[in-house]
């Protein structure tokens, strides 16, 4: 037993050898690998900054950074994350575009709204304070053409932006949403904010369309739920586009409303991947998991797009770098 | 040719410290391996056993033997489980190798069982720190300076934090208390000129310029732009070449600034410059 033992013992010494070798040789390489990295990662950081100084001295010249957000119901949370990390690394965002949930968002912050009452709107809302929603009323709704109404929603919106106007923003902003009747997508420029952001976020099937003229809207994540073609028309030169995204293989058809939003998040997902190619950069907050409905997660989601937005921040400087390097070049920045 | 050559060179480098590494593994190699057949605590007070294996785990961990510094430290929790000391060791090991989740686990734990001491703040602060959660990461390092008000790892640990949430003024003052302990921190330098040049404070950055030479193409940049210096005399032949390009442009020498970009390009590097350098000069007419 015991030189059955000493055996396996020389064995597994034996193939230590072979395995220290290639050990020493790993080590090696990634020392010399690190040390370049390092040296390297500092004077990029250095110029990296550098040049991002210069960027943001272009001021009039400067070009246009787009921001499109999303739908997603509980997932845009996630855009709260991204603002952060743009305002914390001094990324201008010149104009915001929305869908749904980023609508919400993108509408609300480009009235000038702070990070910080954004995160407090996440921690305070519910389905009660956007929605006419009671056991009695889902049961209806199931049983005949009774719908959830938004009308809450927009009063909501309402109490914290008041009656401001798409040219009372600070940051030009628009929002989509969907003619039920033609399937037309209908852009919101204009005219009163609240009520574009309300119609942006009618879920089909849960909530009742938002009479419109002679028009009944619904969310517009249902024919365009990431809107980067609006943001280019809007004049911008750079879109930062950021995609709640599902993980559809999470789906376990347990309820009629969930087979519903799967339903909606496969189309989506097939509209947005067209979309999705004509951004500069994306950012894909992981928050797969997350159902639309499930507005008590917001602290996971703010999060998910806050680690997003930093592993991705000098990326995203970078690309802007490199796409506008000309201009800084021809253009003396003074301050 | 060259590269069969960088190979070989490099081969015959890592033979020469594998024997060696052999010489001194094989040393004592049979006492270690007879010893450890044997049960290596046999005969040793419970008490003995923790020490031991903690011991073990000390060494495995000062060696960066990860996976030998858990089962070492493991076994030490089989004798006693609400061991402070240990769970905030696994909770080091864990972090140092990569395992976030598992090191804000002991360290939760390691603080539970009543350790308040720096160094448990500072490794929760750094975890959370390398997984972009700042805001969790400054509480820990918050709390870690309370224990110790004058540590300068965990002051360059929140100086960074505060740089990297664009807290710039915040990263300011950070840097100068470092530097007032010690007034050669390059780390502090660097941040504190960095964000002076990011809040395009040039003046007060001039100040701390030319201390250090890691910041020199920091310090060549406020002198180009408070026009102290002229920038084809600046900026040195490294990654830097990018920022001379980009001031010979500005003063209408496209001959010049493709000059310097042709041998920046030619690196052939993957770095920030390199990349920019290559599409500027396919820009320039």
């Amino acid at each position: 037993m015991q030189s059955e033992k000493i055996l396996n013992k020389h064995i597994e010494t034996n193939s230590f050898f072979v395995f220290g070798f290639l050990r020493t040789f790993i080590l090696i390489t990634a020392i010399l690998l690190s040390g370049i990295s390092t040296a390297h990662s500092s004077e990029e950081n250095i110029i990296r900054d550098i040049l991002w100084t210069e960027f943001l001295c272009l001021k009039e010249s400067r070009p246009k950074i787009a921001l499109v957000l999303g739908g997603g119901g509980a997932r845009g949370f996630s855009h709260i994350g991204v603002l952060k990390v743009l305002e914390e690394n001094k990324i201008p965002v010149d104009i915001i575009v929305g869908t749904s949930a980023g609508a919400l968002i993108g509408g609300l912050y480009a009235t000038g709204m702070q990070i910080t009452e954004l995160e407090k709107i996440g921690r305070d809302i519910g389905w009660d304070k956007i929605s006419n929603v009671s056991s009695m009323k889902i049961i209806r709704m199931f049983t005949n053409e009774s719908l959830l109404s938004t009308n809450k929603l927009e009063t909501y919106l309402k109490f914290h932006i008041g009656e401001k106007r798409f040219d009372q923003t600070k940051i030009p902003f628009a929002c989509i949403s969907c003619d039920i009747k033609t399937g037309e997508r209908i852009v919101f420029k204009e005219g009163e904010l609240a009520f574009a952001m309300r119609a942006s976020a009618t879920v089909p099937g849960v909530f009742e369309p938002v009479e419109y003229r002679h028009r009944f809207l619904i969310d517009g994540g249902i024919v365009d739920n990431l809107p980067v073609d609006i943001a280019k028309v809007m004049g911008a030169d750079f879109i930062l586009a950021v995609y709640p995204k599902v993980d559809s293989s999470q789906f376990e058809a347990s309820s009629v409303l969930k087979t519903l939003v799967q339903a909606i998040n496969i189309q989506g997902e097939s509209l947005t991947s067209r979309q999705l190619i004509n951004a500069d950069f994306a950012l894909i907050p992981n928050v797969g998991d997350v159902s639309i409905i499930e507005l008590h997660r917001f602290n996971e989601c703010i999060e998910a797009g806050t680690v997003t937005a930093r592993k991705s921040v000098d990326n995203i400087k970078d690309k802007i770098l490199e796409n506008f390097i000309k201009l800084i070049a021809k253009t003396d920045g003074k301050n | 040719m060259a590269k069969i050559k960088t190979i070989y060179y490099w081969l015959t480098v890592c033979l020469i410290i594998f024997s060696v590494d052999i010489f001194l593994f094989s040393y004592d190699g049979n006492e270690i391996l007879l010893r450890e057949i044997q049960d290596p605590t046999a005969g040793m007070l419970k008490t003995e056993k923790i020490e031991y294996y903690t011991q073990k785990g000390d060494s495995y961990l000062k060696k960066s033997e990860y996976n030998s510094a858990i089962v070492a430290y493991k076994e030490a929790l089989k004798l006693k489980k609400k061991n402070p000391e240990v769970v905030f060791k696994l909770g080091e090991v864990y972090r140092q190798a990569e395992i976030d989740t598992e090191a804000i686990e002991y360290y939760t734990q390691a603080v539970k069982y009543g350790i308040n001491r720096a160094e448990v703040y500072l490794g929760f602060g750094m975890t959370y720190k390398k997984r972009f959660n700042y805001e969790m990461a400054e509480k820990q390092f918050d709390k870690a300076i309370e224990y110790d008000k004058n540590n300068i790892q965990i002051m360059k640990e929140i100086m960074d934090l505060y740089y990297r949430q664009g807290k710039y003024d915040k990263a300011i003052i950070t840097a100068k208390k470092i530097l007032s302990i010690n007034g050669n921190d390059g780390n502090a330098l660097n941040i504190l000129i960095r964000s002076q040049i990011l809040t395009g404070n040039f003046t007060e950055a001039k100040k701390y310029a030319g201390i250090d030479t890691n910041t020199k193409l920091m310090d060549d940049y406020i002198q180009v732009k408070i026009n102290a210096k002229k920038p084809e005399e600046s900026f040195g032949d490294g990654n830097g070449r990018i920022l001379k390009a980009i001031f010979a442009l500005r003063e209408n020498n496209p001959r010049y600034a493709k000059k310097i970009l042709e041998t920046l390009i030619e690196s052939k590097e993957n770095t920030l410059s390199v990349k920019l350098g290559k599409r500027l000069y396919s820009e320039i007419k």
